[in-house]
């Protein structure tokens, strides 16, 4: 009872998990698939309420296991339905009924080879 | 798709790391499966009365191929939780995925191996070279190659090309060295080994071929080299290469004087391929590390140039005076910080402040200067007249103890955070490990250098610590919110990883060589810690 009071069931399992395969070293800061361009490209300003979104990286990814969300400077966050991709290392999506504001895209993607990689391009509605 | 805060989520965080290590874990079984069926089948075949071998061999290749299915099991499951976690996406949805189907493939002829290998009377054919295929397909469609937008089918070609070549030099020597440490007939040993040998070069060939080509492709130019995290990994692996390739060297040539002087030279074969096979393997995990980057060739922007490296390596005299542990800024509970954590809006890691920045090079200069004094002591105790030397690993405990009070200033002694709260954190469970690492090996070599322990074995701990410590570095990163400070970093943990791993290398063979060969390689190690130390102390975080 005591030992559960000290470690709750569901740390203790994370804990194994940890220590069984993180026993070495923090993560590696990058990975597979990179952005190489998008549009809107970072900080850049776009007119109108909606946004056409493409995204391309620099290798070919599972565009029908990847995601993309939208969050405005509350941090409500809304997914964004993927558009048919118009080449194997592209992410197409259309935004609508932005309000004037800042928002970032937040991107998440699965390689082909495997690989799951993140990251965020920042733009602004006028 | 799943909200933050739970724990599962929080491990996910370090998904990179955890594909990295699977990853190698993969490389490895595969090549281990691969490079035993080319030497049971390729210079065995047409030996008999093998049985001790084959019941050894068996077992390392039964074992590889339970590590090839759970590496690939478990890395199915992690991407999976990971895309599940972050999205929308079932488990339906992911059956179809090209890393579920490579993990079936490599899953799937592991377990037709075993099956096969249980009904092996005693030795393999070439035919069972037709389960190297379906391996390095899966391996291949879940690497670098297969996602390429250029040269696709040429880097296909030449990643399996790469891959075949270390199954059958690297992987293969574990069991060459099995076979030398068995077989009792001299005669029979200096039969195969000329065949082994004439294997490796044309493996050795192919191999430096594929993987210079490969590397042209990937990095496209000089600068990339230098300035990506993905050429500074190549560079370490190929710093490593040249090192395994030094000692097969030695290895060739001591198989063609074998006529004469036989006994002496097969021993010392025999103990060189046990760092052969150890650097091998580090450098597979090396190339794990390095299908985690993206190519250079695609990073065009954040690339260091040569005069912000040379800004930054240039020496300066070391921070030897501590920042307040009060200055250091505060961390949330951990508690918190899982309940808050969301992975989907996670990117990248934070940057340092200056007291972080200063606190940390404070810890780096003052480990450097330890390690700089046992390098020069350990070389010191060369010197008969000098035998106070030989206390050097008793260095290494102040370094423990600086290491684990300082490492993590936000977690306990020193921090808010609790012991076992720390574990949450890689950063810090990784400092853990590297203080037990440094003190099981100062309370070894502190015996073996004083004679107090005179097991050959114990001895052998310290040089397979350093070896693994310079291993466990390749994988390590530095999340400083800036690519270019995150590179400089990695750049100075990587030559040290190196260096770890030739320090370890070379008092392996000090130790398991006989006469001028281990009196040779006596020097070379205290050199390479003499090296960490001057890097530790160059170390900057601005």
């Amino acid at each position: 009872m005591l030992l559960n009071n000290i470690f709750p069931r569901n740390r203790v399992y994370s804990f194994l998990l940890c220590a069984s395969l993180l026993l070495c070293a923090a993560p590696k800061a990058l990975a597979h698939a990179i952005l190489v361009r998008s549009t809107p490209a970072a900080h850049a300003v776009v007119h109108g309420a909606n946004v056409r979104i493409a995204l391309h990286y620099n290798s070919r990814i599972d565009a029908s296991r990847c995601s993309l969300t939208l969050t405005d400077a509350s941090g409500r966050a809304q997914s964004l339905a993927m558009a048919k991709p118009a080449g194997p290392a592209e992410l197409d999506a259309q935004a609508q009924g932005l309000a004037p504001a800042q928002y970032v895209l937040h991107w998440q993607v699965l390689a082909t080879d495997g690989h799951i990689t993140r990251g965020e391009v920042p733009f602004t509605v006028q | 798709m799943m909200e933050g805060g739970s724990d599962l989520l929080w491990f996910l965080r370090d998904y990179p790391l955890a594909a990295i290590l699977l990853r190698a874990a993969t490389l490895a079984c595969q090549s281990l499966l691969i490079g035993g069926i080319v030497f049971c089948a390729g210079i065995l075949h047409r030996e008999q009365h093998h049985d001790v071998w084959f019941a050894k061999a068996h077992r390392l290749l039964v074992g590889a191929a339970w590590g090839l299915i759970s590496a690939q099991l478990v890395f199915v499951a992690l991407d999976s939780a990971m895309l599940m976690g972050t999205s929308d996406l079932h488990i339906a949805d992911l059956l179809t995925a090209n890393y579920v189907l490579a993990g079936d493939l490599f899953v799937g002829t592991a377990g037709i191996f075993l099956g096969c290998l249980h009904r092996a009377a005693g030795r393999l054919s070439l035919c069972w070279m037709g389960f190297a295929l379906p391996l390095l397909v899966a391996s291949v469609w879940t690497s670098h190659a297969a996602s390429r937008l250029e040269d696709r089918a040429l880097l296909v070609v030449l990643t399996a090309i790469h891959q075949l070549a270390t199954a059958v030099w690297i992987a293969s020597l574990p069991y060459l060295w099995i076979f030398l440490a068995v077989e009792q007939d001299a005669n029979a040993k200096a039969k195969i080994l000329p065949r082994y040998s004439k294997m490796a070069v044309g493996a050795v060939a192919a191999l430096v071929v594929a993987g210079v080509w490969m590397a042209c492709i990937y990095t496209g130019s000089w600068s990339a080299v230098y300035g990506t995290a993905y050429g500074v990994v190549l560079a370490a692996k190929c710093a490593l290469l040249l090192g395994v390739l030094g000692i097969g060297a030695s290895n060739f040539v001591s198989i063609r004087a074998l006529p004469s002087n036989m006994q002496p030279l097969l021993l010392r074969i025999s103990r060189a391929t046990e760092v052969e096979i150890g650097i091998g393997f580090i450098i597979i995990l090396a190339a794990a590390s390095l299908t985690s980057q993206p190519p250079a060739v695609d990073l065009v922007q954040g690339r260091l140039s040569l005069p912000e490296i040379a800004a930054r390596m240039s020496p300066r005299w070391p921070r030897l005076h501590t920042p307040p542990l009060s200055a250091m800024p505060s961390v949330q509970p951990i508690a918190q910080a899982i309940r808050d954590y969301d992975p989907s809006l996670e990117v990248a890691g934070s940057t340092n402040n200056a007291v972080e920045q200063a606190w940390s090079e404070y810890n780096h200069h003052w480990a450097g200067v330890v390690v700089l004094c046992a390098g020069i002591f350990a070389l010191l105790a060369h010197s008969k007249k000098m035998l106070w030397a030989r206390n050097w690993p008793l260095a290494f405990l102040g370094l423990a103890i600086f290491l684990f009070f300082r490492a993590d200033p936000e977690a306990w002694p020193l921090g808010s955070r609790g012991f076992w709260q720390s574990f949450y954190n890689p950063e810090d469970l990784e400092h853990r490990f590297f203080v037990l690492l440094i003190l099981s090996f100062v309370a070894f070599e502190w015996g073996v250098q004083t004679g107090r322990i005179l097991s050959k074995k114990a001895a052998l701990v310290f040089p397979a610590v350093c070896a693994l410590g310079g291993a466990v570095l390749l994988t390590h990163s530095h999340s400083l919110g800036n690519v270019k400070e995150e590179l400089l970093a990695e750049m100075g943990h990587t030559a040290i990883a190196v260096c770890a791993v030739f320090a370890g290398g070379s008092r392996w063979l000090e130790l398991r060589l006989q006469g001028k060969s281990s009196r040779r390689v006596a020097w070379a190690w205290p050199i390479c810690l003499i090296l960490i130390g001057l890097i530790l102390l160059d170390y900057r975080e601005a």
